[in-house]
């Protein structure tokens, strides 16, 4: 957890990915959990693991492409997301960096792209 | 007086006689000591031989004993290692576990804001890094007694391989063994067939060469004193230890 924040900071978790970290605001991020059981989906891309029962309701598992164990529980647009293979680094209240990043122990750390990843999921040919 | 030169006459013809044939039969006899002693020394090298193969065989049992012990301890320590291992692992995934409660309550200081979430913030941090360390320290565990396992399941295959080692060993002297004691009645077989050849034992044997052997010397010395002191002197002197061999010498079967 980083120090005490001002008015102006924001809370969340900070995760490791292939491309640096990456900060889920708590707004979005729910719980970490272990890796559940998944099945895959047919014709799904390879990003989109599969989909997992959490808390009794199907969840869609995104590889976040790092080499944690655990999931990080999200949710967007209302709908529940599932990041795999998350390395959580820190979580508490960090200062933002603009409006698309925080401060981590002096670096910035900018936002997840949720929308991004959303996308990339939802295109090709399974999905209609 | 010429009754004494007759007798010196005789004396000094038979001792010439009995110095050739010694010559001869000295060979012979000595010929045979070293047989019988060749044969004595072949026997005895073939008893020890058994002897020791018989050592070697009780030693190498003995070593197989110890061998079967320790790999039964071995096998023991390897399986206990690898449930330590295992439970060790049990260890490692409930500090993994913990660790997400950590992070939850982390994630939950944070949605709470500074007034109310940070002191459950702290807690939670001060919780995770302690169950990282943890989970860090029984893996390590975990791991290690994972190779104390496997190095000691290696030593058992070492062991079994110095068992077969043994038995092979344990073989090879039986066989020795074996052989030791043919060789050992062939040598008796072979006394045998000698004593019955030469008409003789090896005391007997030995006994011949050493008397043959001081013959040649006697005559050897009267030879060199020929000449040098008259001969009546010579007999008169050696008369007390040359009459019993006079005597023996003339019941020689060739002399009659």
């Amino acid at each position: 957890m980083s120090g005490p924040g001002s008015d102006r900071s924001v809370g969340g978790v900070v995760v490791r990915s292939p491309g640096g970290l990456r900060f889920v605001p708590a707004t979005v991020a729910l719980r970490v959990l272990p890796m559940p059981q998944r099945v895959r989906v047919p014709g799904a891309p390879a990003s989109l693991l599969g989909v997992a029962l959490v808390d009794g309701e199907a969840v869609p598992l995104v590889d976040f492409g790092a080499h944690g164990e655990a999931l990080l529980l999200c949710t967007y647009h209302g709908e529940g997301l599932g990041l795999a293979n998350v390395e959580v680094v820190a979580t508490g209240r960090f200062e933002p960096d603009g409006a698309d990043a925080v401060t981590v122990e002096g670096a910035r750390v900018p936002y997840f792209d949720f929308p991004a990843i959303v996308e990339h999921v939802q295109s090709g040919r399974w999905a209609v | 007086m010429a009754k004494d030169e007759t007798s010196k006459r005789h004396f000094f013809r038979l001792l010439r006689r009995t110095a050739r044939g010694a010559t001869v039969q000295g060979k012979v006899a000595n010929e045979e000591t070293l047989l019988w002693s060749s044969h004595d020394r072949a026997l005895a090298s073939a008893r020890e031989a058994g002897e020791s193969a018989q050592r070697i065989a009780s030693s190498v049992a003995k070593h197989r004993g110890a061998a079967d012990t320790l790999a039964d301890r071995a096998r023991a320590v390897a399986t206990r290692a690898q449930d330590l291992s295992v439970n060790f692992q049990r260890i490692a995934d409930a500090f993994g576990r913990l660790e997400l409660v950590a992070l939850n309550a982390g994630l939950e200081s944070a949605r709470l804001g500074d007034a109310h979430g940070q002191s459950l913030g702290l807690v939670a941090d001060d919780v995770r890094a302690q169950t990282t360390r943890g989970a860090e320290a029984a893996r390590e565990l975990s791991t290690s007694l994972s190779e104390v396992g496997s190095e000691i399941l290696q030593l058992n295959a070492n062991l079994e391989r110095t068992r077969e080692a043994s038995a092979d060993i344990a073989q090879d002297a039986a066989r020795v063994g074996g052989a030791a004691a043919d060789a050992e009645r062939a040598l008796v077989e072979l006394g045998e067939r000698l004593r019955k050849a030469t008409g003789t034992d090896p005391e007997t044997a030995r006994a011949i060469a050493d008397a043959t052997e001081h013959a040649k010397a006697l005559v050897g010395a009267l030879g060199t004193l020929s000449g040098k002191v008259p001969q009546t002197i010579l007999v008169n002197a050696l008369r007390p230890a040359l009459e019993p061999l006079l005597r023996l010498l003339e019941e020689r079967p060739e002399e009659e």
